[in-house]
């Protein structure tokens, strides 16, 4: 994804980012610390503020944007890319999964997908490096990391 | 001590009162605030205030500033130029320039050739003389930084593409003036003997040499100096060295202006240009209002009776070289009609820089320079109107740019 970066001498930095639609979002960063973010509906359009903010509520709108504050974890697209190809993504097991019922040592995901279970979350709790005889059950959360490929595979074979 | 700085207390505090309720007003009427603070200077100077309360109330009464206050005042307003120069240094960024020097080196020497060559006709065929015509050239072809900015900002243009050609027109303008002061200041000081204005030039430029190679080498020394925790003495001792060698310059003849923005472009290099901008920025905004208020406090109005018409000329002049050369600066950025509509309307604005030539003039009156009293005192109040009119034109046209931009794409597309 694009970001473009203008230098506004005596003003700041402006940052541009298509948001898709023809769409662009503008976002003035002041030497003062205010940010402005505006709206660019079609390209060639004036673009149209939508937030003006002090440094600090910018800081806080930012951390809520990148997850900080709440993370959507329920949501197939919630990734965290961690290096190069790897990835940390959420996975919500449903009652038909085909590793719902079996343990980890039987579903052996490593060996068949690539792709590792870093931690589980059930009912709330964070399950660090569970054991290999813990059972997979519907509504589980698997935290995972692999590559993209490992990531295709797991989905594909484990949920 | 107490009794002795009562009275003058009080006419400092008369001051900066009408400073604020001027800004108070100008806001209210969505217009820029340096036309408001020169024109409460000006209704409380000798000439109308004092006039006025001597003319209703008798000698005795007459309202005026006391010659300390006064003085005061001619102080704040110095120190408001090198804090003014001081954050063009400061936000003045030679790498930035030099990147992007094709196009803003284009839109540059568009803007310098056409306003600058038109002011320097302009002013000859009115004053009969190169000097004049020099100092006429300078404050018609420098644009408000100040104001523009801060117009660019409040109308949201900041975020469109016409910013790019406004603000770096800016840049080059900038950096030009403080050329062009420096060199002006020594033209002006050299009275007229050709050995004595080489000598002031050549002390000019060994000054500013001496400066150019601080900002170069004397980084390490500059982040040492505010190498602290403590905001405070980060402000402190950033003003000491500014007004320190601002006024060692003017001691030596030097313009103090120019040394101010190299001082700024010295501390821009350490790399915390924005957290000073941020802590002296209520000082300069202070300084500078004193100083605005300072230009209408020694301007007397009934001057602008014999220069109505040079400013007539010039308003009509110079408002087309701008739009002319600020509409081919945004062709230059490959923008539309409409925005390079907008970049035209948006350099018409000329503010403080045409000020600060305009107080060089002044300094050099009371000098005795290569320019007589008369001369000066003219020149000075076609600078004061002429800044009233355009400061106030320019924002106008920005805030109305609409109705031109759709004449003009209508025009432009046969209608």
């Amino acid at each position: 994804m694009d970001v473009s970066e203008t230098d506004l001498p005596g003003v700041g930095k402006r940052f541009e980012l298509d948001i898709g639609g023809g769409e662009t979002a503008v976002i003035v960063v002041h030497n003062t610390g205010r940010r402005e973010v505006f709206v660019r509906p079609e390209s060639g359009a004036d673009a149209e503020e939508v937030l003006d903010l002090t440094d600090r509520q910018a800081r806080i709108v930012g951390s809520i944007l990148e997850g900080a504050y709440f993370q959507p974890v329920a949501t197939d697209t919630s990734s965290v890319t961690l290096g190069d190809n790897v990835m940390l993504e959420w996975y919500t097991l449903g009652e038909d999964a085909p590793i719902v019922g079996k343990s980890i040592e039987e579903a052996d995901v490593r060996r068949e997908t690539g792709a590792t279970i870093a931690a589980i979350e059930r009912g709330g709790d964070v399950i660090q490096s569970p054991d290999p005889d813990w059972v997979f059950e519907a509504d589980d959360q698997l935290i995972v990391v692999g590559t993209r490929q490992h990531h295709e595979q797991f989905a594909a074979e484990a949920t | 001590m107490v009794i002795a700085v009562a009275g003058e207390l009080i006419e400092v505090g008369v001051m900066f009162a009408a400073v604020a309720l001027a800004g108070a007003i100008a806001r209210g009427l969505r217009q820029s605030v340096i036309p408001f603070y020169i024109v409460s200077g000006i209704l409380l100077n000798p000439f109308v205030a004092g006039e006025l309360t001597e003319a209703v109330l008798g000698q005795e009464f007459a309202v005026g500033l006391s010659a300390e206050a006064t003085h005061f005042i001619e102080l704040g307003a110095e120190l408001g130029i090198v804090f003014l120069l001081f954050f063009l240094g400061l936000e003045f960024n030679l790498d930035r320039l030099l990147a992007s020097r094709d196009r803003i080196g284009t839109v540059g020497l568009i803007d310098l050739v056409i306003n600058f060559g038109v002011g320097f006709v302009l002013g000859f065929l009115l004053f009969g003389d190169v000097l004049a015509a020099f100092i006429i050239a300078g404050m018609v072809y420098i644009s408000s930084s100040a104001i523009i900015t801060k117009s660019l900002i409040d109308l949201g243009w900041i975020a469109n593409e016409e910013s790019s050609p406004l603000l770096g027109t800016l840049v080059f303008e900038d950096l030009f003036i403080a050329v062009y002061l420096a060199v002006l200041s020594a033209l002006v000081a050299g009275a007229g003997d050709v050995t004595e204005a080489a000598f002031s030039v050549g002390l000019g430029l060994g000054f500013i040499l001496v400066l150019l190679i601080l900002v170069y080498a004397g980084t390490a020394l500059f982040t040492a100096l505010i190498e602290t925790e403590s905001n405070e003495f980060i402000a402190l001792r950033v003003t000491g060295v500014t007004v320190l060698v601002a006024g060692a310059a003017l001691t030596l003849g030097v313009s103090e202006a120019v040394a101010a923005f190299f001082i700024g472009m010295a501390f821009s290099g350490t790399g915390r240009a924005e957290k000073l901008e941020n802590l002296l920025e209520p000082v300069r905004d202070i300084f500078a209002a004193v100083f605005f208020f300072w230009i209408g406090l020694v301007t007397d109005p009934m001057l602008f009776a014999g220069v109505l018409g040079i400013i007539a000329t010039a308003v009509v002049v110079t408002t087309p070289t701008k739009l002319l050369s600020g509409f081919w600066s945004g062709k230059v950025y490959d923008l539309d009609d409409r925005r390079s509509t907008r970049v035209a309307l948006g350099m018409v604005t000329r503010g403080e820089f045409t000020l600060i030539i305009a107080s060089t003039v002044l300094v050099v009156r009371d000098r005795g320079g290569a320019i007589t009293a008369a001369t000066a005192n003219e020149i000075n109040a076609f600078a004061v109107g002429y800044v009233l009119v355009m400061s106030i034109l320019g924002t106008v046209l920005m805030q109305y740019s609409a109705v031109f931009e759709t004449r003009l794409t209508a025009w432009r597309n046969g209608e």
